[in-house]
């Protein structure tokens, strides 16, 4: 026996040769285990989650979207450019699979995940080879980008996708960026159910933004537009007449006037107005957001009066100008909390609007007056918003103090042409849209789906708040200084160095 | 082994190497760290720690090059080799030193996440797993290091071939990701990316098996290491 | 307490060490001698444990260098041909460390300021290593191998570049070291052997050629005696007149000029006195001899003859085995 353990003694200490061939079968060795533990560890799911997960349990209110397709038998296809280990793994990827598998789990007959591989074009787990050259073209005509990070939707003949352009990590479309660009939530259960709905309509409409004044077109805005089911397009109304499939037009914080013919011009050269007032009267709608604090706009403030609308305006607080769709604006609304206040009995509208956001924040909603804009004629009065954080349910009032914005929709014309006016802080504003418990958002998507009868309109959602990782009131100042503290660090290092070395060196 | 490293350690600091290391170690750290809270407004602690990896990745190989290169140049090895200590025990001792320097910096660093307090809820578990995980590769970079060291006189050659090494490791985990999950090559490139092994702690799990891994190949190298010395005893 | 047996050490066909067998025991100063590329730093290398033989073995105080080299490194203090010092570091620094390194339990402040004074480096234990002149560096290092107070002491070729006062001064230390220590020591200088050591061995070409004491190496080999001469006159007259003496082997002048007088080495016959034949044959022939003394049996000498010798053998060897 002490001559085995002397012999293998010898050989892992041994002389040359032998001890290769020991330091080979180590190597070999240490691979092998390691291998092993991998495999089985992801097998048995050997791992402990030590950080809180986030609650990405479905809330929406999608089972009415679906029910028509799910008994028609019709199926969903959502492809994603990575293998589903890949998806888990990625920071901002495993939200979006995360919300995919619960959906599939709650629809499994209508929807299936696939997995493809980018470059080699095989599904992961069957080994098929799949066609993505197809969706390179969108449906419209328009090229696509398809990277890893793309997730195509498709079923049937429909087809649409999304790549994350703007942001290197990927999967940004599907997190809320506020305006300072950051992410504020995730938000897809919204989007991935949108984007199915959207494959399983044949036709979608066009909803056009208008150029040439200056016009800001908020993302936040254009992405929920997307999202109830339409595209999105711009329009330059000098040039082009509106559409007639068009579903509406938005005009986003105009910062020039619109043009009116001038008296006696020739009737082919229409302008702007004439131009949306000829959409109007077959029916068109119009919603057009103004800057409270933006200059007057007279031709485009007449137009708008004309069916009821009146944007008068005068001296806030400060004795700035400013538009009456804000009253008290100093604080009119925040993201610290919103509520909403309607006045319910002012009109039909009104009525649609406050049963739906009582049912999805029915923790939101106040009632009170709203007296901010003139409205004549069958205009009525949508929305007040106010900065206050307070809310409650049925009789009991907590006061909203600080301003409120109002909306206001009034018809146009007899072909049930309609127009909607609102303030941009409330509508071009991710932050507002943002505001915790996102009853703004609601509000928004019921006034959207009124103004445009959106073939989805995707309420309830879970949206998962990941702001606790924004840093709050950190001052500029604050931040450099600590900026300096930290680099003051390495410098005072550098010299500590220097001098001991010095001194050392004449020892 | 205690008295080498002692010595070592304490070298780092009456040599230059010691200071630049840490001077640039903590200059860039600091530059990163801002950039990626304070200028971002955000408490996100893994894109800081994802950002050091691949920086430490570069850095470290300062840090160990001259462990053994300048010995063989010095013939101070061969006080060391006549001295009585195991080959294992002068390994350990000079691996030791170069990780203190190392773990140090790095557990500094982690401190400025402090100055984030009053501003968000900073997320500890979070924290502390990327932490772990950075201390955790730090220990196979250090370890590929010494290894590259003990093998040449000259020490821009340990540094390169040290961070060639490690660009080789985090190189399979991408390589991987070319083939197809069922293909049984790809489960073995998984395995060692280090990428992917660090990845799953700053998205929150914490994988025994990703622990061992790192312990592993840190002793691997180790061991590679007392084996060279052991081989070139007999030429 | 140094048994070496049967080293061999090869290099692909190359043997640096051929064969090589001794022991040296408690308390003996031996000295390792032999041309550069002898395998000297060899054997001391493998002796130490820097570096393992391809066959052989080394036993230090009865314990195995390859089965517990620690402990056999205990009783060790080696000083290698290029004395490992840390530049960067102070002299008191290196030897603290040297000393957790080696593991002692002497107290350590007394014993550092002991070795300290025996090489004289006591006002230098706070300078630089760097900053050290090659003396002192030199005794840095007799310094390092001192620590712990090791049975066997190994040094290589101790007093290289060094200059006479400091060798002088290295040899008396060697001396002294060698009442309490088992001493091995190895060099080209002969002188060295001859001023420091009690026994020799002698190594060329990986054998061992010679190994005895310093005084029988002299006998070893023919002895002849040497005279060396001062005589005035012309210098082919005296050259030829002394060859003819009966006794003389050869005359050479070793180009030494005294006023007119030229110095010449006679080398005898063993055995042979050939001083009042000297005297008496310049008295004849009328130069005038001003100086004689007795050189001695140089060791040089003896080493070339040696060498020579076992080369001689060894190609005699080959020749033999060739046919």
């Amino acid at each position: 026996m002490k001559n085995f353990f002397k012999k293998m003694k010898g050989a892992l200490t041994g002389r040359g040769g032998q001890s290769a061939l020991i330091t080979a079968l180590v190597v070999l060795l240490v691979v092998i285990v390691n291998v092993f533990l991998y495999s089985l560890g992801t097998a048995l799911r050997w791992y402990k989650r030590y950080t809180p997960t986030d609650d990405l349990s479905l809330m929406g209110d999608t089972d009415a979207l679906f029910a028509e397709a799910i008994e028609d038998g019709r199926e969903i296809t959502i492809t994603f450019c990575r293998s589903e280990g890949e998806m888990w793994a990625h920071s901002s990827g495993k939200y979006v699979i995360n919300t995919a598998r619960l959906l599939q789990e709650k629809y499994p007959t209508l929807l299936r995940l696939r997995f493809v591989n980018i470059i080699t074009m095989r599904d992961h787990e069957t080994e098929e080879r799949v066609d993505l050259n197809k969706y390179r073209t969108d449906m419209n005509g328009n090229e696509t980008v398809i990277n890893s990070t793309s997730v195509i939707f498709s079923s049937g003949d429909n087809y649409r996708v999304i790549t994350d352009t703007v942001s290197s990590l990927g999967y940004s479309d599907f997190f809320g960026i506020n305006s300072s660009g950051a992410v504020y939530a995730y938000n897809g259960e919204e989007i991935i159910s949108s984007m199915m709905s959207w494959v399983l309509t044949d036709e979608h409409r066009t909803v056009y933004f208008t150029k040439g004044h200056g016009e800001t077109a908020d993302v936040t805005l254009t992405n929920l537009i997307s999202c109830l089911g339409f595209y999105v397009d711009v329009i330059d109304l000098s040039h082009h007449s509106v559409p007639e499939d068009a579903a509406a037009v938005v005009i986003s914080n105009p910062k020039n006037d619109f043009e009116r013919a001038a008296a006696g011009s020739s009737i082919k050269i229409k302008a702007e107005l004439e131009r949306l007032d000829e959409y109007l009267l077959s029916g068109g709608r119009l919603l057009a957001a103004f800057d409270p604090y933006s200059k007057r706009l007279p031709k485009l403030e007449a137009f708008i009066a004309e069916c009821g609308i009146v944007l008068s305006g005068g001296t806030d607080a400060d004795g700035v100008y400013c538009r009456d769709i804000i009253k008290d604006s100093a604080l009119s609304v925040n993201t610290a909390g919103t509520t909403f206040v309607t006045e319910p009995g002012s009109g039909e509208a009104a009525q649609r609007l406050a049963s739906v956001v009582s049912k999805y924040s029915a923790d939101k909603v106040l009632v009170s007056e709203c007296s901010a804009l003139t409205l004549s004629g069958g205009a009525e009065a949508l929305l007040v918003s106010s900065g206050s954080s307070e809310a409650t349910r049925g009789d009991e009032t907590v006061s909203s103090d600080g301003g409120f914005a109002t909306v206001a929709l009034a018809d146009y014309g007899e072909a049930g042409g309609s127009v909607c006016v609102s303030s941009t802080v409330l509508l071009t504003t991710g932050d507002v849209m943002a505001s915790s418990g996102y009853a703004n958002r609601t509000f928004v998507i019921a006034l959207l789906d009124e103004l445009t009868d959106a073939p989805c309109t995707p309420y309830g959602c879970n949206i998962v708040s990941t702001d606790t990782t924004t840093l709050q009131n950190l001052t500029m100042r604050e931040a450099k200084i600590y900026t300096a503290v930290i680099l003051a660090v390495p410098v005072l290092l550098a010299v500590l160095g220097a001098v001991l070395i010095i001194k050392r060196k004449n020892a | 082994m205690l008295a080498i490293y002692k010595r070592e350690l304490r070298a780092y600091f009456t040599g230059v190497i010691g200071y630049v290391f840490l001077v640039i170690y903590l200059a860039v750290a600091g530059v990163l760290f801002c950039y990626s809270t304070l200028f971002s407004m955000s408490a996100d602690v893994t894109s800081y720690y994802s950002l050091m990896l691949i920086f430490s990745a570069i850095v470290l190989p300062l840090l160990t090059m001259k462990s053994f290169s300048e010995e063989r140049k010095m013939k101070t090895e061969q006080l060391l080799m006549t001295s009585p200590v195991s080959i294992t025990g002068m390994v350990m001792g000079k691996f030791l030193a170069s990780y203190t320097v190392f773990a140090a910096a790095q557990l500094f660093t982690s401190l400025y996440f402090l100055f984030l307090i009053p501003y968000a809820r900073l997320q500890f578990a979070t924290l502390f797993g990327n932490m772990l995980a950075m201390l955790l590769v730090g220990l196979v970079f250090i370890a590929v290091g010494v290894f590259v060291s003990s093998l040449t006189e000259n020490q821009l050659s340990a540094a390169i071939g040290t961070i060639a090494i490690i660009l080789g490791f985090i190189g399979v985990g991408l390589l991987s990701s070319l083939l197809p999950t069922s293909y049984w090559l790809r489960y073995v490139l998984d395995t060692f990316s280090v990428l992917s092994r660090y990845q799953s702690f700053t998205n929150g799990y914490f994988e025994v098996s990703a622990v061992f891994y790192y312990l592993s190949i840190a002793a691997l190298f180790i061991y590679l290491t007392v084996r060279v010395f052991d081989r070139r005893r007999y030429n | 307490m140094i048994k070496i047996k049967n080293l061999v050490k090869r290099y692909g066909s190359n043997y640096a060490l051929d064969d090589v067998s001794f022991e040296i025991g408690e308390g003996e100063i031996v000295g390792l001698l032999g041309p550069n590329g002898a395998g000297k730093s060899t054997v001391m290398n493998i002796l130490t444990g820097y570096l393992s033989s391809t066959s052989g073995t080394v036993e230090i105080n009865g314990v195995d260098m390859l089965e517990s080299p620690i402990e056999a490194k205990k009783y060790i203090g080696f000083l290698p041909e290029q004395p490992p010092l840390y530049p960067e570091m102070k002299v008191m620094e290196y030897l603290n460390f040297v000393y957790d390194l080696k593991g002692t339990d002497l107290p350590r402040e007394e014993h550092l300021s002991e070795i300290l004074s025996v090489v004289k480096l006591s006002d230098l234990k706070h300078r630089l290593i760097k900053n050290l002149s090659k003396g002192n560096k030199q005794r840095v290092g007799i310094a390092e191998a001192l620590i712990g107070d090791p049975r066997v002491l190994v040094f290589d070729e101790p007093t290289v570049g060094l200059d006479p006062k400091q060798i002088l001064a290295v040899r008396s230390l060697l001396r002294t070291l060698a009442r309490r220590h088992t001493v091995i020591l190895s060099t080209h200088i002969l002188g060295e052997v001859q001023a420091v050591c009690e026994r020799v061995i002698i190594i060329n070409k990986g054998k061992i050629i010679a190994d005895e004491r310093t005084e029988d190496i002299v006998r070893t080999i023919e002895d002849s005696y040497r005279l060396r001469v001062k005589i005035c006159g012309s210098a082919r007259e005296v050259e030829a007149a002394l060859s003819k003496i009966n006794g003389v082997r050869g005359v050479t002048a070793t180009g030494e000029r005294d006023l007119d007088a030229y110095a010449y080495i006679i080398e005898t016959e063993s055995g042979t006195d050939v001083r009042r034949a000297v005297f008496s044959t310049c008295v004849s022939r009328g130069f005038v001899l001003i100086g004689m003394e007795n050189v001695g049996t140089d060791l040089e000498t003896v080493f070339i003859r040696l060498v020579d010798r076992s080369d001689g053998a060894r190609t005699d060897k080959k020749k033999r085995a060739k046919r």
